[in-house]
């Protein structure tokens, strides 16, 4: 499973730079790797034949611009917020749902036709139900990503509740743990490493649908902006929207990582030392 | 062959009487425990010792509430059980799964305090209390993962001590942890028991450790399961692992029980 492979990797990329002052080695080779390839980049264009695509200094004045006379403000904004709201829906329907499904064998067994079959349903197929609904407003937008981001949550909260160690159901049952204190102390933890995984997929699977909405509809945010500068012809300003969809895209991954960690400090792919 | 009779029956702070428990089912069935039968006095130390698959653990599992057996019940201070009673604490075998990887070491000790509603003054006294008669007072905050598994199973036994219950039931809690480690938590079990009179029933495939620690040993035959003599064992209260084990005593004691389990597998070919 790609979850258990990138929570792993990254244990190991961490130890390796353990020791401080290799951290900071490994940066400045990182960082002089980049440079390396701008600087690539930048020859290719200014000596090669690349069509409309802009050097990276190009591209850095289209930012620029895009930030100095603050009209990246709102594009932005409506693309997080949409992105924010559908995560959050989307986890508030999947995750209760998941543990009611995780638990029960047989309601899962009522729904497994069901959720397949709207699982495999493309959201862009729901595009023209969306405006009809909602026109081209936030709700669209929310329609369509609640309706791609609730499948990972939902599934990996039901694989995690299916994980729960037998040994510790049975030790919270002879101490006669009462069930909200079940669901919150050793289901919920219990599933927590899956959660977190589906989450972050569901976070950046959020975000492509909000730019794929915001282009096909098209409702306001950063994909409409992409569009409406390559309309009109202004085609650094439409790299410099694509750049910024990217940067915002690895930012929210950052995000996701780090909290992943934070939250689960116990958990044994996350450990530092010692444990077992 | 047990020794209980209706008015030690009575008394007793444990009964279990006639429990059968077979898993499966049709062509597939097959019997674990068949009519065992025993008793258990407050202040008790009792040690049940089986051959590895004889169903120590189905057993447990069904005195405690957790299993429902076949026929036959266990009462508890003369209340039957039918699911974990209140006054019964249970230390797992696993205790690296048992511990909840999630919560400190204080955390897991108060943990069913908590649920049961105990104030957070008195969770944390009694958590303290329990720490400290396992001596690990130092590690409150550390997570059972910080800790060698000798150390993660004495937060198992703190766990169950702080529930206060009449009776502490372990099974097979030391079969995990090395040699030296083994006998420092083998007598840590019978100095709790001298300070704290707690009733213990410890469940161990190792015969010397049944003899060691036991004011009397339920000896098990092979599956299914019934319960073949109830020994007693003489060697007083005081023990100590290198002079209680060379006495004669303890030595024709161990000969003994080690001849009924083996006698009992061979009773059970035979049929
Ligand atoms: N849940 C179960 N389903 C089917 N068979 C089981 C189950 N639990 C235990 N058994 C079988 O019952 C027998 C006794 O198991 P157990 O009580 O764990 O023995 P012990 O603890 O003495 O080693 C074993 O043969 C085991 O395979
Ligand atoms: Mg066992």
């Amino acid at each position: 499973m790609t979850a258990a492979t990138g929570t792993r990797a990254r244990g190991v990329a961490r130890r390796a730079g353990g020791v401080p002052g290799g951290a900071r080695r490994v940066w400045a080779v990182k960082a002089g790797f980049v440079a390396l390839l701008a600087a690539v980049w930048e020859a290719a264009v200014r000596f090669g034949d690349l069509g409309t695509f802009p050097a990276p200094t190009e591209l850095c004045r289209a930012l620029t611009d895009l930030v100095g006379d603050g009209e990246i403000g709102g594009p932005v904004l409506d693309t997080l917020t949409s992105w924010a709201l559908g995560l959050l829906v989307s986890a508030a329907i999947g995750v209760p749902v998941g543990l009611v499904l995780g638990v029960s064998a047989s309601a899962y067994r009522l729904c497994r036709f069901l959720l397949d079959f709207l699982r495999t349903i493309p959201s862009l197929a729901l595009v023209p139900l969306a405006v009809l609904l909602y026109g081209s407003g936030l709700g669209s937008k929310m329609l369509l990503i609640v309706f791609t981001c609730v499948w990972p949550i939902l599934l990996q909260t039901v694989y995690g509740v299916r994980d729960i160690d037998p040994v510790a159901a049975e030790t919270c049952r002879s101490y006669r743990i009462r069930p909200s204190h079940r669901a919150l102390f050793l289901i919920l933890p219990s599933a927590a490493g899956y959660l977190a995984t589906g989450v972050r997929i569901a976070a950046g699977v959020s975000l492509l649908i909000s730019l794929s909405a915001e282009i096909i509809i098209p409702s306001p945010g950063i994909g409409q902006a992409i569009t409406s500068a390559q309309l009109g012809g202004a085609i650094p300003a439409m790299y410099a929207w694509i750049a910024v969809a990217g940067v915002l895209g690895v930012l929210i991954n950052l995000l996701f990582t780090r909290v992943e960690r934070r939250a689960l400090r116990w958990h044994p792919s996350q450990r530092q030392g010692g444990g077992r | 062959m047990t020794s209980s009779t209706s008015p030690v029956v009575e008394s007793a702070l444990l009964s279990v009487s006639g429990l059968a428990k077979s898993y499966g089912d049709g062509a597939s069935r097959r019997q674990v425990l068949a009519d065992v039968e025993f008793t258990a006095q407050a202040g008790d130390f009792l040690t049940i010792v089986g051959p590895s698959g004889a169903g120590k653990t189905t057993l447990l599992r069904c005195m405690s509430g957790l299993l429902a057996p076949d026929a036959g019940e266990t009462r508890l201070s003369g209340a039957p059980v039918a699911e974990p009673p209140a006054d019964m604490a249970l230390v797992f075998q696993d205790y690296s799964r048992s511990l909840l990887p999630w919560m400190s070491v204080v955390g897991n000790v108060t943990f069913p305090l908590r649920s049961r509603g105990v104030a957070k003054p008195e969770r944390r006294t009694r958590a303290e209390e329990a720490l400290a008669a396992v001596g690990l007072e130092s590690s409150a905050r550390l997570y059972p993962w910080q800790l060698s598994g000798g150390m993660q199973q004495r937060v198992a036994i703190a766990r169950a001590l702080a529930y206060g219950p009449r009776i502490l039931v372990m099974d097979e809690p030391f079969a995990s942890v090395d040699a030296q480690t083994r006998a420092e938590l083998e007598d840590l079990v019978l100095d709790l028991r001298d300070r704290l009179g707690v009733t213990f029933l410890l469940v161990t495939h190792d015969i010397d450790e049944a003899v060691y620690l036991a004011d009397r040993v339920v000896v098990l035959s092979g599956a299914p399961t019934t319960v073949t003599a109830v020994v007693p064992v003489d060697l007083g209260r005081k023990r100590d692992q290198v002079e209680t084990k060379a006495r004669p005593q303890f030595v024709s004691l161990r000969s003994q029980v080690y001849r009924l389990i083996r006698a009992a597998a061979e009773d059970k070919e035979a049929k």
